[in-house]
């Protein structure tokens, strides 16, 4: 399964189907490229990212599970 | 239906999940059982002290009253179980079916089905609070 759709995978867990949007709202805001064209090494900085964009709305518990789901895909 | 009882993660810890028709058909044969126990109880026990003490009807009546007042807690409590969080469930919705998003998230503790409901619910809600949130975002 390619990354963007693990990525979608998990955010969705907690955003639904607002999940492949948030993904790619965050992955052109912050490494202006498009959720296809994520690597491995970008996972750290998209965790940042969607935490920053989670949290306002969703709250810290949240955005947390979001940002240690993400990096747990570094493993 | 999935199996009787079955373990699930909610956060780190392991809990027991077991489906509300279960909990229901349990309690139901309880229900059903304890008048029976309660004759068998009597059969078995030397309760001819008793009935000769106080007297049958007065027995009886004991008994009856026994088992009402087991029934009638069990069923307090089995209903109020299940019916508690439906009912935050439905003001929650009613709440965001009124544009109120503040109070949104519905904290019920159950591994149930209302449970696996109310997390649902929760998704839903959270996807509708980051769209409203976007589509803010990009009208400024």
């Amino acid at each position: 399964m390619p990354l963007n759709e693990h990525l979608t995978a998990i955010l969705r867990e907690d955003l639904g189907p607002s999940a492949g949007i948030v993904l790619s709202k965050c992955t052109k805001k912050c490494l202006g490229k498009s959720p296809a064209e994520l690597t491995p090494a970008d996972l750290p900085a998209l965790a940042e990212a969607c935490h920053g964009a989670v949290r306002p709305t969703l709250g810290e518990n949240v955005a947390a599970r979001i940002r240690q789901g993400i990096l747990s895909l570094q493993a | 239906m999935e199996g009787m009882a079955r373990t699930g993660t909610a956060g780190r810890s392991l809990t027991l999940q077991i489906p509300i028709f279960y909990k229901l058909f349990v309690s139901m044969l309880f229900v059903a059982v304890i008048p029976i126990a309660l004759i068998g109880i009597m059969a078995a026990g030397d309760t001819g002290g008793i009935v000769s003490s106080i007297g049958l009807p007065a027995t009886i009546f004991l008994l009856t009253l026994v088992t009402l007042s087991i029934v009638v807690m069990w069923s307090f409590f089995l209903a109020s179980s299940i019916t508690s969080p439906i009912t935050q469930l439905s003001e929650v919705a009613r709440l965001v079916s009124m544009g109120d998003l503040r109070n949104s998230e519905v904290h019920v503790m159950t591994n149930d089905e209302i449970g696996e409901l109310a997390g649902s619910f929760n998704r839903m809600i959270n996807s509708y609070k980051i769209l409203d949130a976007l589509a803010r975002e990009d009208g400024e």
